[in-house]
């Protein structure tokens, strides 16, 4: 079956581009090209641009005050914002923190959490790993005891991206320690500012400082703040294991990088050097194959099947490509890319030679790929159990 | 494409699967064996109506050609009728040849090599053309009854087309086997007499009608290559759940798994591709699709054929077991089409 787009889908996706274009502020679009570290003032004012359109929650159905896009639109969505020099949105309220709580929380907390997730007030982080809870989430530590109307949450999580900035998190937390690791699970909502939290940030090997950790010392936290039923928050988590799984291929984004490459290459004099030709084509035609699985899932979406877990090839391809094309800009720029600047990085210095300056930095953050949102062995193990049949 | 089309699309795909369900009676390079391909309808699918062909298109091909990778046929429904009938559709000269070729009574064979200049030399004579050079590993010649040539023009940089009857004088063919078990051979042209209304181009346009008949004979080589390494990844998937050892069936073991899992992935990658490509309707599009969907089932291809034969072990090595026969396949497939990286600076042309 062949994916086509009607000429409504065809407006759309020049309505989101129009209005991206034009409010993406330039300097924001060259930090984000050039791969120098955002602040999350960076961040958030460029969410404030999404959620003026209500274009921030874009996932979300009407239902929950989202504006209900077709899987067609949705995926036409992340086309034009991965063409564009956007900042990678901040996923935790918007794609994970927010479906779960319109998918199983009360009218009280989707009418508490849900507006300040939408119109970017709040920003949230993820509690999920511990230092012995990584792909294995039944192996988590933290405990919440229940004491009255409250919980008191002790212990600890680990690689938790922008808990140093956030005011929110969605947290695993085990409830109950006598029964099936998967069954003693809960999903609680944490107010970051709760006395007894300790955030650390974790300088990661790109040198920025996106990972924390995160210490629960007697923190109480209401009841009321529990989503769904208490010791079903593994079926939460893997929920949103399947959520969203379209926007995961980054196919856009990395369309866009392999054009931004093949221009370095071709400013460098080295567009024509075999070796970088062989490597541009060979990312390009695995980038379209990528594409076309995208397509050709999404058009047996749209037809009304449910592709359920199939979705994770996308996962593991996207992430592949884009891992691939950051070590080929490394290649590229070869010894130009040795030049370390802090300064460059933090966009308080520009540079004349600017694409080289961040490659390294870029090629080592992207080693993340392949690890979150479910690490592609996660991805395999999923497939070869699902769709492969195999025990 | 209208739904009127997917229907025939699917009845087709329908056909073709019983077709080769029904046939292991080795006759694939019989002569009963391309009459059950007339009967079928399948010689016109590659034309458009105005020629007389059905509007199946490429679609329709890559149907039939899938069918040929899973069922290992050796019919010669690739060189004769999508590459050298290819070149006569797009011929007004030669719609008799045509006719005779959708009906199934004339054979012709593609003397010619996707993406490499001609080899033989066409000198004007004074009732026509003399002919000479030769050919290497033209498929199923020896089945022909006349080749598609393709010849430089005296000392000049142009290439004319030409057909030629395989009985002619001076026409010798030389048979081979190919490793996978197809046949091919060479055939040379001893200053051979070609009338002029046998020159099948007017002067000029040629290359473009070659680009586009090769990017056809690209796209249904994946398709082939597809229906093949479909094959490859059931039959080893299928053994992994049954074969055990250690007390467990080897497909329990992750690194199997995982494998596995891969080989999945690559088979996705070509039938998306190949499955796009035959469906484009912008013409630019379809050609860099094609190609891309060629290059892709190489690369799939050789993962999963060396993929599939150390997962099954040592039973995959009998020359006896079908896995072999597959991967064969695919490789003859690659060194008569061409390697990928052969085929990356028309990719990026296209695009």
């Amino acid at each position: 079956m062949t994916m086509i787009f009607t000429d409504d889908d065809k407006a759309f996706s020049a309505e989101v581009r129009t209005y991206l274009s034009d409010n993406l502020p330039a300097e924001l679009a060259r930090k984000v090209r050039y791969n120098q570290r955002l602040t999350r003032d960076d961040y958030t004012s460029w969410q404030d641009v999404l959620a003026a359109r209500n274009w921030h929650a874009v996932g979300w159905p009407a239902s929950a005050g989202g504006p209900g896009l077709t899987q067609t639109q949705r995926y036409l969505f992340e086309r034009e914002y991965g063409a564009l020099s956007c900042p990678h949105p901040c996923q935790f309220g918007i794609a994970m923190a927010g479906p779960v709580i319109f998918t199983f929380g009360n009218d009280e907390q989707k009418a508490r959490f849900l507006p300040g997730i939408r119109e970017n007030k709040d920003f949230w982080c993820q509690g999920y790993s511990e230092p012995g809870a990584g792909s294995d989430l039944a192996a988590l530590k933290t405990t919440a005891v229940r004491e009255g109307d409250h919980y008191r949450v002790n212990g600890q999580k680990i690689w938790t991206t922008w808990a140093n900035w956030a005011d929110w998190m969605f947290c695993l937390v085990k409830t109950d320690l006598e029964v099936k690791p998967q069954r003693g699970i809960s999903f609680l909502l944490i107010d970051m500012r709760s006395p007894g939290i300790t955030v650390r940030p974790i300088k990661t090997i790109d040198g920025d400082e996106e990972f924390n950790e995160v210490f629960f010392n007697d923190v109480l936290v209401p009841v009321e703040n529990r989503i769904g039923e208490e010791g079903q928050g593994w079926t939460y988590a893997k929920f949103l294991l399947e959520f969203e799984r379209f926007s995961m291929s980054g196919a856009a984004r990395s369309r866009r990088v392999l054009s931004e490459i093949r221009a370095d290459a071709e400013a460098l004099g080295k567009a024509d050097d075999a070796r970088v030709a062989e490597r541009l084509t060979r990312l390009e035609i695995e980038l379209l194959a990528l594409e076309h699985m995208e397509l050709h899932l999404l058009a047996r979406s749209v037809g009304g099947e449910n592709p359920g877990p199939e979705a994770s090839k996308l996962k593991i391809r996207g992430t592949e490509i884009a891992q691939a094309l950051s070590r080929l800009r490394v290649d590229l720029h070869a010894e130009d890319c040795l030049v370390h600047s802090e300064a460059f990085l933090d966009a308080s210095e520009p540079s004349d030679n600017p694409s080289a300056m961040g490659a390294i930095a870029t090629y080592l953050n992207q080693r993340k790929l392949t690890i979150w949102g479910g690490s592609n062995e996660v991805q395999r193990m999923i497939l070869a159990k699902q769709i492969l049949e195999l025990g | 494409m209208s739904t009127n089309l997917d229907d025939e699309l699917h009845m087709l795909t329908e056909t073709v699967a019983r077709y080769v369900a029904n046939r292991s009676d080795g006759k694939a390079n019989s002569e009963d064996g391309w009459k059950e391909l007339a009967e079928l309808g399948w010689l016109y699918l590659p034309y458009p109506e105005e020629v007389g062909g059905l509007r199946l298109g490429t679609a329709g091909v890559s149907a039939v050609m899938q069918g040929h990778g899973r069922g290992l046929l050796a019919t010669p429904y690739l060189p004769f009728a999508v590459m050298a009938g290819g070149v006569l559709a797009r011929c007004p000269r030669a719609s008799q040849t045509l006719a005779a070729v959708m009906e199934g009574t004339q054979r012709v064979a593609a003397a010619f090599v996707v993406g490499a200049a001609p080899t033989q030399v066409a000198q004007a004579a004074d009732d026509g053309w003399r002919l000479a050079g030769a050919c290497d590993h033209v498929l199923a010649v020896d089945e022909a009854d006349a080749v598609l040539a393709l010849a430089r023009i005296g000392a000049s940089d142009e290439t004319g087309l030409f057909v030629v009857r395989t009985d002619a004088p001076g026409v010798t063919v030389e048979p081979h086997l190919l490793p996978d078990g197809r046949r091919a051979g060479r055939v040379g042209f001893d200053d051979v007499a070609v009338a002029a209304a046998d020159r099948l181009d007017d002067d000029g346009g040629v290359e473009t009608l070659l680009r586009e008949v090769e990017t056809e004979a690209l796209l249904a080589a994946a398709a082939d290559n597809l229906g093949a390494m479909q094959v490859l990844y059931e039959q080893t998937l299928d053994y992994a759940k049954l074969r055990r050892q250690f007390g467990r069936p080897i497909g329990s073991f992750q690194s199997l798994q995982f494998r596995l899992v891969d080989m999945w992935i690559k088979l996705d990658e070509v039938r998306s591709l190949v499955s796009s490509a035959a469906g484009a309707e912008d013409r630019q599009e379809a050609g860099a699709l094609a190609i891309a969907a060629w290059i892709q089932s190489v690369w799939s291809g050789r993962l999963i054929g060396e993929e599939a034969i150390q997962i099954h072990g040592a039973i995959a090595m009998t020359d006896e077991h079908a896995v072999g026969r597959y991967v064969k396949r695919i490789l003859v497939n690659e060194l008569v089409f061409g390697a990928p990286e052969r085929h990356f600076s028309r990719y990026r042309s296209m695009r």
